[in-house]
């Protein structure tokens, strides 16, 4: 007798409901995800003991016809597919048809539902896969899916549950991902009958994240946009001030879809070196668009990691977008508000008497270009001038880490397109940019508060006033002390500076360095007799397989068999390190990152060597010439306000934050 | 002990001495120099810091009491530069050391001489006789190519060849290597040393200050693989040898030639200067274009400018393109007289080049690389 069989189709449901709903949170992200493609405006999530007893999903959304209603939780049963060429282009965030039955298989499923031209709505329940009549019932348009005890009749899933509140919690997140991923959806949370969120429509995702993760986080955020291709970015990401310590702050979405992926979270983390320290990971909340037939996202039942066709082009896009948006940002540190003083003066809704808001803090962020007629603003009449004022906002928006102005209130209602950051074409062309020479280069980075004091929506009559301060700004360095012969104060337009003088001299050595780097003349001392250098054999190889472009940098390797490294050529920048230590910190660099680094990278972990040596230390008195000089040079710096290590060179108190702390406003 | 000293001739002695003493030494006796006067065997004022030490005569001694006194090396300085005296009296009592001129005397704390580590004298009978003058080119030839640093390798010194008919010197940092060569006698028959003596720098530089008249003759021997001892007119000088490896320097030599280049030191020496001044730390390479009848040298440094120097050269040979760290040249150019011969036997970009006078001087020099 043979003793292969054909497993009865329940057990093939629980299988796939062991890949699929591995916990209370996973049958909430398909019942979300489900009522999302069913074109859902509003969308109500409740849990009783963290899911573990109730899970109710209720939506507005297009509903279940009476004659689908049992088709609906047969496996492999789905409208979203039809054939296997679909898989490719996939548009919804369901389509293999396996969710529904793996969950009526492990639990007690009502499901309440009408289509809006239907007189009444059906009712179905089904416990353990065994589906009863189909009833009709009275309830509104779209569907409520009640889920109670989950997995009771697989008693040992339920034994893996966590406690209520960890379930719950992990609840919590999958609703924040969605809800994230679809801001233009009514979403609720409820978790053991009380109100966790309630998120009303809007338009930008600026809002959900302040809710989420607070105000200060959501406050701090750069926009940042690109499209290469057929490939869009956009989103947010965090000021280097706010770094979380595992990059659980990262939240990616393909196509609406929250999802994983190594190489973009490495991207991510690149696009920061230099900004963060070092063990801290950035926060970022990025949308990518890309046609269907270039991912693949049947990797997984859960979906939570895809697969690119070509990874490589959408890790290069990543970086280079991010890259273009800090270069023309400002990220220089704030003084964080002490305990207890509220949120930064910028913040604030009452506007101090030196910055009409109207000017200062016009409101704005990406809606800028598509001005709500509910907030009535002084450049309104100014739209002849359109496309300057266009321009110029393209240069300054994303340099300002600004808060949405608090007065105005969240706009409920006023729900915008959602395509909102699409509704402006080539509005971050960073290229063009170039032609405002008046403005790149406080833009640079190089006067950041003059920056922020100048409007991005110019009005026409303030113009001059803008220009002057332009012009004041080279001056504004001359007031620098030293104290401490450690840090030098400078006064600014808008407060004063404190800057730490090691970490902005050695940034500008660094910066001056790679110039030169990327100009490519890199000298190679060649060795007299060859060094040989010991080294585990993880890194000699890893150090071998790089030797090519470590050759490009002056430093030539070689293998000796084994666990033995030749080095005949060393770097003549790096001559006042001994070839052995360089190669050693060279090679374990290597072996520790955690993937491939690119030429930039090594060519950045060279140079921090060098400018580290050269740079001033602390400690080391100062002249005032000296002080001028160096801080002249700032302005040369691409990214001077954070040390190559990504410590802040440069500490920012505005006047105002002056003013709040000696209680004077 | 009770002496009277001619101030100069012991000022002297101590301006040899004094620069062996360790200035803080967790042994304090060091920071001290010890004076012994004896009339049948001469005056000795020695010093060291166990690694190197000097015994060195002491001219002008009038002998009352023989005996040996510790003196207080940053008193006993100030105090012979200061005084204005012919000579001083030198005695030691039961609890002092006293030191006495026509108008001044000082008292200074006591201390046992016998407590002073023995520096070594030199015993040997067998040894290489060479011409003060040669020992010092040898040293100022190849002294400055060493490598402190060098955590692999004793390059912190200078290695020592002895052949019964001459001795050479070896200095290289790794990326240049200096080695001179002069002619010697062996008197006794010296055995060959065995392993590689590499004697310290500082050592070096002691002897060379010793040296001071070129025709006299000096005695120098390697102790049991372990030490050296030159004797020079004036003093006797030991020093410890550089524990640890020399790199096989006979194999950077090339063993081919592609081309000689015969020049004069002094005008390359200025050229190569000129070029070098718009070099900068990071940008350091000065490229040679030996081409026929002239040398140009041009450098280029990102924010410092540019330059070039052109050499007219006897030489008619193929064109060769080489970049060097003017430095490295500088420093051996530096050693030779001016109006000296220097050929340079080059290959191409990537080998060592070799640079020869016609005393016996090779010095190796890696080219600098750079991705165009």
């Amino acid at each position: 007798m043979g003793v292969i069989r054909v497993l009865p189709p329940s057990v093939v449901n629980q299988i796939a409901a062991g890949e699929v709903v591995e916990r209370p949170a996973s049958v909430v992200k398909e019942m979300m995800e489900n009522a999302i493609d069913a074109g859902a405006r509003r969308l109500e999530v409740s849990v009783e003991r963290g899911g573990k007893d109730l899970i109710r999903i209720a939506d507005d959304g297009q509903g279940i016809g009476a004659e689908d209603l049992i088709l609906a939780f047969q496996p492999h049963a789905t409208s979203k597919l039809e054939s296997a060429e679909d898989l490719h282009r996939v548009r919804t965030l369901g389509f293999r048809g396996e969710a529904l039955a793996a969950i009526a298989e492990i639990s007690k499923v009502r499901c309440q539902t009408r289509r809006a031209d239907a007189d009444e709505g059906s009712e179905i329940l089904i416990e353990g896969g065994v589906a009863g009549p189909i009833k009709s019932c009275g309830c509104p348009p779209g569907t409520v899916m009640e889920v109670r005890n989950l997995f009771f009749n697989t008693p040992v899933r339920r034994t893996f549950l966590k406690s209520d509140s960890t379930e719950a919690g992990h609840v919590a997140e999958t609703f924040s991902r969605i809800a994230l991923a679809h801001p233009e959806v009514h979403m609720t949370f409820r978790s053991a009958g009380k109100i966790v969120h309630d998120l009303p429509a809007v338009a930008g995702v600026r809002e959900r994240i302040a809710t989420f993760f607070g105000r200060e986080l959501a406050e701090s955020l750069l926009w940042v946009e690109g499209k290469l291709d057929q490939v869009g970015l956009w989103g947010y990401v965090g000021h280097p001030s706010q770094s979380r310590s595992s990059t659980k702050g990262q939240y990616l979405f393909l196509a609406g879809r929250y999802v994983r992926d190594r190489s973009l979270s490495h991207a991510l983390n690149e696009a920061y070196r230099g900004l963060l320290m070092v063990g801290r990971n950035p926060v970022a909340f990025l949308n990518l668009e890309i046609p269907p037939e270039e991912v693949d996202v049947n990797v997984h039942p859960t979906k939570i990691e895809v697969r690119f066709r070509d990874p490589q082009r959408i890790y290069s896009h990543l970086l280079s977008t991010l890259r273009q948006t800090f270069l023309s940002s400002d990220l220089h540190s704030r003084l964080q508000p002490v305990p207890g003083g509220g949120r930064p003066v910028e913040a604030s809704p009452s506007p101090s008497p030196s910055y009409p808001p109207a000017t200062v803090w016009s409101p704005g962020g990406p809606s800028v270009a598509v001005p709500n007629p509910s907030r009535p603003e002084p450049s309104y009449g100014l739209e002849s001038e359109f496309a300057d004022r266009q321009a110029v906002a393209s240069w300054f928006e994303p340099s300002r880490p600004r808060a949405e102005p608090p007065h105005i209130p969240d706009s409920v209602g006023q729900v915008q397109p959602p395509e909102w950051s699409r509704s402006l074409p080539g509005k971050f062309e960073f290229a063009e940019a170039g032609s405002f020479d008046e403005f790149t280069r406080p833009s640079e980075g190089a006067e950041p508060l003059a920056t922020q004091a100048v409007p991005p929506l110019l009005p026409a009559a303030e113009p001059t006033r803008a220009a002057s301060r332009v012009a004041a700004e080279p001056v504004l360095h001359s007031k620098a002390i030293q104290v401490h012969d450690s840090y030098l104060i400078a006064e600014t337009s808008e407060g004063m500076m404190v800057i730490d003088q090691h970490a902005l001299h050695e940034r500008i050595l660094y910066e001056e360095l790679r110039k030169r780097v990327a100009e490519g003349r890199v000298e190679s001392q060649g060795l007299l007799v060859p060094e040989p250098v010991h080294m585990a054999a993880d890194e000699a190889a890893t150090l071998l397989e790089h030797a090519g472009l470590l050759a490009e940098l002056g430093l030539e390797v070689e293998g000796f068999g084994g666990d033995t490294v030749l080095v005949r050529g060393t770097p003549v920048m790096l001559s006042q390190l001994q070839p052995e230590r360089l190669v050693r910190d060279l090679a374990e660099h290597l072996a520790t990152q955690p993937l491939p680094p690119t030429r930039d990278g090594l060519v950045a972990e060279l140079l921090h060597m060098v400018s580290c040596k050269a740079a001033v230390k602390a400690g080391q008195k100062l002249n005032a010439d000296e002080i001028d000089a160096l801080l002249a040079r700032r302005e040369l710096a691409a990214d001077a306000h954070h040390c190559p290590h990504g410590r802040p060179t440069a500490l920012i108190f505005t006047k105002s934050e002056l003013e709040k702390q000696f209680g004077r406003i | 002990m009770r002496a009277l000293c001619n101030r100069e001739g012991l000022l002297t002695a101590f301006n040899m001495v004094s620069g062996v003493v360790p200035t803080r030494s967790p042994k304090p006796i060091l920071q001290n120099v010890k004076l012994t006067v004896d009339d049948e065997e001469g005056s000795v004022l020695m010093g060291t810091d166990l690694e190197v030490g000097i015994r060195h005569r002491v001219l002008g001694v009038k002998v009352e009491a023989a005996g040996s006194a510790i003196l207080p090396t940053a008193k006993i300085g100030p105090i012979l530069r200061t005084s204005g005296d012919q000579d001083l009296l030198l005695e030691t009592t039961e609890e002092h050391l006293l030191v006495k001129g026509a108008r001044s005397s000082f008292k200074l704390p006591l201390e046992d001489p016998s407590l002073y580590p023995e520096v070594p004298d030199f015993a040997a009978d067998r040894y290489h006789v060479i011409l003060s003058g040669n020992l010092k080119k040898l040293i100022r030839r190849t002294v400055f190519a060493t490598d402190l640093e060098s955590a692999r390798y004793a390059l912190g010194g200078v290695l020592v060849e002895l052949r019964p008919d001459g001795v050479s010197m070896i200095g290289t940092d790794g990326r240049r290597l200096a080695k001179m060569s002069a002619e010697a006698q062996s008197e006794n028959d010296p055995p060959a040393p065995s392993g590689t003596p590499v004697i310290p720098v500082k050592a070096l530089k002691l002897i060379e200050r010793n040296l001071v008249d070129d025709d006299l003759l000096v005695h120098l021997t390697i102790q049991s693989g372990a030490a050296v001892l030159v004797r020079t007119e004036g003093a006797v000088i030991y020093s410890r040898l550089v524990e640890g490896r020399f790199p096989r320097y006979q194999d950077v030599f090339p063993t081919s030639v592609e081309t000689r280049v015969p020049m004069t030191v002094g005008p390359l020496r200025l050229a190569v200067e000129q070029a070098s001044i718009v070099t900068s730390d990071e940008s350091r390479g000065v490229d040679f274009q030996f081409g026929p009848g002239a040398l140009v040298l041009s450098s280029q440094a990102a924010d410092v400018g540019s330059a070039q120097v052109d050499l007219p050269l006897d030489y008619q040979g193929k064109p060769v393109d080489i970049t060097f760290d003017p430095r490295y040249l500088l420093d051996a150019l530096k050693t030779l007289d001016d109006d000296a011969e220097i050929t340079a036997e080059l290959i191409d970009a990537k080998n060592a080049a070799v640079f020869k006078t016609p005393d016996d001087y090779t010095y190796v020099v890696m080219p600098l690389t750079r991705e165009r």
